[in-house]
C-alpha cells in the first residue's frame, strides 16, 4: 500500500525535511504519525499524496512510484488518495453540501460535477448527509462554510476526504485546532473507516492518549528522522 | 554565560538601514525632478485660465450653458442616445467577460510542484508556458490599445453608429478583464487549490470548483466596475461616430449650442451616477448581504411545510 526507501527531500532553503525515511505499510490500518512541529509529517503526508517530490529516496504510493509519475498519472492516483488539511481548505463561499461534493470531482466527468453543484441529486444529498450525520453536523449540510466554527469546518474537511471514498487517507493534524469532543467524533470515524472499509488511514496526531486509544501502529518522526516505528501491540496497549 | 547563549541562538535579522538612506534620498530626488521635468514639458500654468482672453472665452460658454434645453424634442433625443450608450456599455461589457474569462485562465500562471517540469514533462510543460505567453500578449495588446483608436478602427471597418462601439469596449475591456481574472484565479489561497488537486480532479474542475467561487465577489465587483468605466467610455465614443450621447455632444459643441451640451452633460451625469447606484446595490447584495442564501428553494418549502 505503501513503500518508502530512504526518503529524503531537500527544500531550496538547504533544511531537510525528511532525512532517510524507510517505512512499509501492507494492510489497512489507523496509523499515526507523531513527532514535534517541523519533524517532517507534513512533508512526509504532501509526499505519499504527489504534492511534493521527494530529493531522494522512493516511495510507492498502491503500487505508484509517485517520485517518477508524471502529471496524468499522480491526477488518477489521487483520486485514491484523500487528504484532510489541518486548516480545513473549505470555500468558504460553499454550502456544505457542495464543499463535500468537492470530494468527488475526480471521480466524476466536469458536466456531472456542475450538474452536482447546482442541482445535485437525490443520491448525492443523501451520501453527503449520511457522512455529515456521522460526523454530527448533519443539520448545516446547506449552511454556508464560513459560518461555521472551526471544529465544525474541520468536520466538513472529514466529510469531503470521505466523499472521495479513498484507499488511503492522509489527515494532517485533523484535531489540532478542535475540542475533545470533536476530535473523538472524528478520531473514531476514522478508525470505523479503517477497521470497517479497509481505509488505511495516516493520521498525525500530538496528543499520545489518542494515539493510543485509536490508533493501529504509531510512526515518530524526529527532524525528519523515523525514530520509531511500532504497533501498539507491541506497546503494549490494547487497542 | 545565559546571555551570550540566548544572543547565539536568536536569528540574525538581515541589515536594511535605519530610517532614511541615500537611497531613499536619492530615489525621492528623482521622483521630484521627473514631476519637475513633466510640469515643465506640459506647459502647465495655473494663471492661464484667468488670462484676459481666457476668462472671456470661459464666461461665455459658461453663460450659453443656462439655460438648459428642455424642449421635449430635444429631452427625446437625449433619452434616446442615453439608451442607446446604455446598451453599448452592456453589451461590450457583456462582450468583455465572454471573451475575457478563457483569456484569463489561458493568462493564469499555475503554482506547485504538481506543475513543475518533472511533473509534466517538457512537451506539456512548455505547451504550458506557451499558453501563457501567448494569451498575455494577446490580453496586453487589447489593453494597450484606448477605446476610442479602437473604436476609429472599427468605425472604418464596420461603418458609423453603436456597433463599432460596442467592439470597441468589447476590445479593450476584454484586455482588461482578462488580466483581472487571470491575476485573481492567481491570488487564490495555495492550499485551497492543493486541496482540489488532491481529490484527482483535472485543472478545470479546480478552475470552476475552488478559484471562481473563492474570488466571485471579488470578481463580481472588479467586473460591475469595469461596466461602469465602459458607461463612462461609451458617453466619448460618439465623438468619433461610434454611437452613444457622444455624438450629439460633438454636434452641439461644433454648433455652439452650449444650452444643448448642459442638457446632455446632465445625462452624462445621471448616466454615471445610475452606474454608480447599480453597481453599489449589486455588490452589497453580494459582499455586504446578510449571508448569501446557499439553501435551495425546495428546502424552504420543506420547512414550512413541517
Amino acid at each position: 500500500m505503501i513503500r518508502a526507501v530512504q526518503l529524503r527531500k531537500r527544500f531550496p532553503n538547504g533544511a531537510d525535511a525528511l532525512d532517510g525515511v524507510s517505512f512499509t505499510v501492507e494492510k489497512p490500518q489507523l496509523i499515526a504519525v507523531t513527532g514535534p512541529s517541523g519533524s517532517g509529517k507534513t512533508t512526509l503526508f504532501r509526499i505519499c499524496n504527489g504534492t511534493v517530490r521527494p530529493t531522494s529516496g522512493e516511495v510507492d504510493v498502491l503500487g505508484i512510484p509517485m517520485a517518477s509519475a508524471r502529471a496524468g498519472r499522480l491526477q488518477g492516483i489521487r483520486k485514491l488518495v484523500a487528504v484532510v488539511y489541518q486548516n480545513h481548505n473549505l470555500v468558504a463561499s460553499l454550502s456544505v453540501l457542495q464543499n463535500v461534493l468537492i470530494g468527488r470531482l475526480g471521480q466524476v466527468n466536469l458536466v456531472s460535477a456542475i450538474r452536482s453543484a447546482f442541482l445535485p441529486t437525490d443520491e448525492d444529498v443523501r451520501r453527503v448527509e449520511h457522512l455529515l450525520d456521522e460526523l454530527g453536523i448533519a443539520d448545516k449540510l446547506y449552511s454556508r462554510a464560513d459560518d461555521l466554527s472551526g471544529g465544525q469546518q474541520q468536520r466538513v474537511a472529514v466529510a469531503r476526504a470521505l466523499m472521495q471514498e479513498p484507499e488511503l487517507l492522509l489527515a494532517d493534524e485533523p484535531i489540532a485546532s478542535v475540542d475533545t469532543e470533536t476530535a473523538r467524533v472524528i478520531l473514531e470515524l476514522l478508525r470505523r473507516v479503517s477497521r470497517e472499509q479497509g481505509v488505511t488511514v495516516l493520521v498525525s496526531l500530538h496528543q499520545h492518549q489518542y494515539v493510543e486509544q485509536y490508533c493501529d501502529r504509531v510512526i515518530d518522526l524526529r527532524n525528519g528522522s523515523l525514530v520509531r516505528d511500532e504497533t501498539l501491540s507491541e506497546l503494549g496497549v490494547a487497542t | 554565560m545565559t546571555s551570550t547563549s540566548s544572543a547565539a541562538t536568536r536569528p540574525v535579522r538581515p541589515f536594511r538601514g535605519h530610517g532614511f538612506g541615500w537611497s531613499n534620498s536619492l530615489l525621492i530626488l528623482i521622483g521630484l525632478a521627473v514631476l519637475g521635468w513633466s510640469f515643465n514639458g506640459t506647459s502647465f500654468s495655473l494663471t492661464a485660465l484667468f488670462e484676459a482672453n481666457n476668462a472671456k472665452s470661459v464666461t461665455r460658454f459658461v453663460g450659453g450653458l443656462f439655460p438648459p434645453n428642455l424642449s421635449p424634442d430635444f429631452l427625446g433625443t437625449v433619452a434616446r442616445l442615453t439608451l442607446e450608450t446604455i446598451q453599448i456599455s452592456i453589451v461590450g461589457t457583456f462582450l468583455a467577460i465572454v471573451l475575457g474569462f478563457p483569456l484569463g485562465v489561458l493568462a493564469l500562471r499555475r503554482r506547485g510542484e504538481e506543475v513543475s517540469r518533472p511533473s509534466l514533462g517538457t512537451p506539456l510543460w512548455l505547451l504550458g508556458w506557451s499558453r501563457y505567453y501567448v494569451s498575455r500578449m494577446v490580453l496586453n495588446l487589447l489593453r494597450a490599445v484606448p477605446e476610442l483608436v479602437w473604436a476609429l478602427v472599427f468605425v472604418v471597418a464596420v461603418g458609423l453608429g453603436p456597433l463599432p462601439g460596442v467592439l470597441a469596449l468589447a476590445a479593450h475591456s476584454t484586455g482588461v478583464l482578462g488580466k483581472l481574472y487571470a491575476e485573481l484565479f492567481e491570488s487564490v489561497d495555495q492550499r485551497l487549490v492543493e486541496a482540489g488537486r488532491s481529490t484527482g480532479a483535472s485543472e478545470l474542475a479546480v478552475l470552476l470548483f475552488i478559484r471562481v467561487p473563492s474570488m466571485l465577489p471579488t470578481l463580481l465587483s472588479y467586473t460591475l466596475f469595469r461596466w461602469e468605466c465602459n458607461m463612462r467610455a461609451a458617453t466619448l465614443l460618439g465623438f468619433v461616430g461610434a454611437g452613444g450621447i457622444g455624438s450629439q455632444l460633438v454636434i452641439s459643441m461644433k454648433l455652439f449650442q452650449y444650452h444643448e451640451v448642459l442638457t446632455l452633460a446632465l445625462a452624462i451625469l445621471c448616466l454615471v451616477v445610475l452606474s454608480d447606484v447599480v453597481g453599489q446595490v449589486i455588490r452589497t447584495r453580494v459582499l455586504d448581504g446578510p449571508g448569501v442564501d446557499c439553501e435551495p428553494a425546495m428546502v424552504e418549502v420543506e420547512r414550512a411545510r413541517v
